[in-house]
């Protein structure tokens, strides 16, 4: 892990990062469906804690709603162990990622120090020219001393940039509020009060990439003359100033953040950990209090969980709307109950004993390995006793059925179940005197059948249509009640 | 999303365990009773399992796995079967669950009664007030409104039978309820798969 200070970056990663910063906002609408793998989704079900992996999700999936959230920077004020920190956690991101060389591969991580860099280079005058230098970034793709890879990155996001101008222009710190909304909006008055720069530069800088081109570099000069001259707490802040000139956004991220810092903050944790508070935003023209907006929170994790239980039940993915998919979820859960009850009978007729230390290995693959003569205690009751309700059904085509099919039918009586099931319960004290009936008849015959199980499997199947066809008639009896 | 390898293992494990608990207990049984038995025992070992897995991760939720047992154990002819598979201390928390639910419901349904009570005496003076809200209410919304109102009831009554398919869902709103469902079915699938395992094998060993 590189501690080093950031300027000692080499002067290609920086720019990159930025890009980078970029490229992860425009793509987070994007990636908030296809990254959600479960374990996440769990995680984002959790309040906002402290666990940075939640903070991303939740990051993730707010990012969808406004993309601005992403230039937020740690305060201006903050004390320099909290850069330190910061600096730490930036450079835990391997090379590759933080040049976001790979489109594809973005980690969800990613998302969880958007503040961590920015702020890592605002506190960083030699970063802050550069960034000055390369500041049309936004308007304008493939800009000017980016190289190769860039202009890769820059063709994709295209449409959200200009989305990002949009609100900047219009909405600029009207229309945004985070959740902890009170606070913030009180600490941009505040720090417009004092220095009313702060302002004017948002403006200008907002008006620049607007404009998009040469245009906005004059207009960051301009601003960056401004801001230079009026807050000059430290060198850190200043130079921070200079970059928040060179970009509105970061401007004015970094107020509101200051601000979140200085005014009450109860969401989020003090200095260590930036990102525990939920970061959300309104659109413009949306409710801006912080019930609307843990409404919106709701709704969207809500939304989440459909998308995944979509995923999750067959034949659910052409359907749009909530309450057809709530349908078909409703069946999927109801079918799945009922197969279950279903299996749980049949496991009971096939299996009477319940008895599976003969069964090798019951996963999946090694089902069909024949058990081998591992079954001589228990062969003949299973036989005779189980199959017996579920043999009545081939019986009734031929009443001698020969089982052979009827053993294997069973696997055909899937569609029968509901219609056989429902009788059987009505019938239930019949039917269990037939089918103890029919157990005491296998203990009875046990002494013969005993001679038999020495024989092959596909033999001994035949053992069945035998024993049934013994008491054929009271079964027979039996089914045409259960046929009424 | 499907289950993992390592939670079909743990859920085969815990089903033969508790099934052969149910053997044990079934050579007196009837068909049908054995068919509850086997059910019980495999929604048992799905829910062991799942609150197994559930043990590493505290975000992921088994309230229905708590309430699908405390279900069974509501019941007073499971209770020996379930001391036999989940062991003493757990029957005695399941039934501590049951209880409670019970009791929550009993309190329940009496605040419904009281409610109704008061709503039935205060309707005859309030009829004609209401009446007028309830036009005024009609007459203010267009046909976008009615639209939305008619979607929102119908979403309702779909998670409303959906509270009623997921064990414990009563007590859950729109986002528990979901997280719930997904955990649900993720395990129902699961027990499924592994009950045709385990009838297959029977067959299979029948012949």
């Amino acid at each position: 892990m590189n501690c080093g200070p950031p300027d000692q970056l080499p002067p290609a990663s920086a720019p990159a990062c930025f890009l980078n910063l970029n490229w992860d906002q425009s793509m987070a609408a994007a990636t908030a469906g296809d990254h959600l793998d479960p374990a996440l989704s769990s995680m984002v079900s959790s309040p906002a804690s402290n666990s940075t992996a939640a903070a991303a999700t939740d990051g993730l999936a707010l990012h969808g709603i406004s993309p601005q959230p992403q230039y937020g920077g740690t305060p201006l004020s903050s004390p320099p162990k909290l850069n330190l920190s910061m600096m730490g956690q930036f450079h835990h991101y391997p090379p590759p990622q933080v040049g976001g060389a790979a489109p594809s591969g973005l980690p969800i991580l990613e998302n969880l120090m958007p503040m961590a860099h920015l702020d890592q280079f605002l506190a960083d005058p030699g970063f802050a020219e550069r960034a000055a230098r390369l500041s049309g970034f936004d308007g304008r793709p493939g800009g000017s001393g980016y190289g190769g890879a860039v202009p890769g990155q820059f063709g994709l996001p295209d449409a959200d940039p200009i989305d990002a101008l949009k609100e900047l222009e219009l909405g600029n710190g009207r229309d945004e509020s985070s959740v902890s909304d009170p606070a913030s909006a009180s600490a941009e008055m505040a720090l417009k009060g004092p220095s009313d720069g702060n302002a004017k530069k948002r403006k200008a800088s907002g008006k620049g990439k607007g404009k998009d081109g040469p245009g906005s570099t004059a207009a960051k000069d301009l601003a960056k003359e401004e801001s230079g001259g009026k807050r000059c707490k430290s060198a850190d802040e200043s130079n921070g100033a200079e970059d928040n000139s060179t970009k509105g956004k970061a401007a004015q991220s970094n107020s509101e953040n200051g601000g979140k810092k200085q005014g009450k903050d109860s969401t989020s944790k003090p200095p260590e950990p930036p990102k525990d508070y939920i970061h959300v935003r309104a659109r413009r023209g949306e409710a801006t209090d912080s019930h609307s907006l843990a409404e919106r929170v709701r709704r969207e994790k809500i939304s989440q969980r459909m998308k995944l239980l979509q995923d999750l039940v067959p034949g659910c993915n052409k359907v749009v709307g909530k309450a057809v998919m709530l349908d078909e979820i409703i069946n999927y859960v109801q079918s799945l109950q009922r197969q279950v009850e279903f299996l749980s009978m049949k496991l009971a007729t096939v299996n009477p004993q319940l008895d599976f230390n003969n069964l090798p290995n019951l996963l999946p693959k090694d089902i069909h390995q024949s058990c081998g003569p591992l079954q001589n205690s228990h062969f003949p009751l299973e036989t005779s006793g189980a199959p017996l309700p579920y043999l009545n059904q081939p019986h009734q085509g031929n009443p001698l059925g020969c089982s052979l099919t009827g053993m294997d039918s069973q696997s055909s009586m899937h569609p029968l179940d509901p219609a056989f099931c429902r009788p059987m319960n009505s019938q239930h004290p019949f039917l269990n005197g037939v089918s103890d009936a029919a157990s005491q008849v296998g203990t009875f015959w046990q002494d013969d059948l005993q001679s038999v199980v020495h024989m092959d499997i596909g033999q001994s199947q035949e053992i069945a249509p035998t024993s049934s066809n013994s008491y054929n008639g009271s079964l027979q009896t039996v089914h045409m009640k259960m046929e009424l | 999303m499907h289950a993992p390898r390592r939670f079909k293992k743990a859920f085969m494990a815990q089903l033969l365990l508790s099934l052969r608990a149910a053997g044990q207990a079934s050579k007196s049984m009837g068909l049908r009773e054995r068919r509850d038995a086997v059910r019980l025992s495999s929604d048992v070992a799905m829910a062991l399992a799942s609150s197994a897995r559930a043990r590493p991760s505290a975000a992921r939720s088994t309230a229905w796995a708590r309430a699908l047992v405390a279900r069974h154990a509501a019941e007073q002819r499971n209770e020996a079967l379930l001391r036999r598979i989940m062991g003493g201390a757990g029957y005695e928390m399941a039934a501590a669950a049951a209880a409670a639910a019970r009791v929550r419901k009993e309190a329940r349904s009496r605040r419904i009664v009281r409610r109704s009570r008061r709503v039935c005496s205060a309707a005859a003076a309030g009829r004609k007030r209401r009446s007028l809200l309830q036009l005024a209410a009609g007459s203010g919304g267009g046909s976008r409104c009615s639209a939305m109102v008619a979607a929102s009831r119908m979403v309702k009554a779909r998670l409303q039978v959906l509270r009623s398919l997921v064990p414990g869902g009563e007590a859950m709103r729109g986002l528990s309820l979901l997280t719930e469902t997904l955990d649900y079915v993720v395990c129902l699938k699961t027990q499924v798969e592994l009950l045709q395992c385990l009838c297959k094998g029977s067959r299979s060993q029948l012949g």
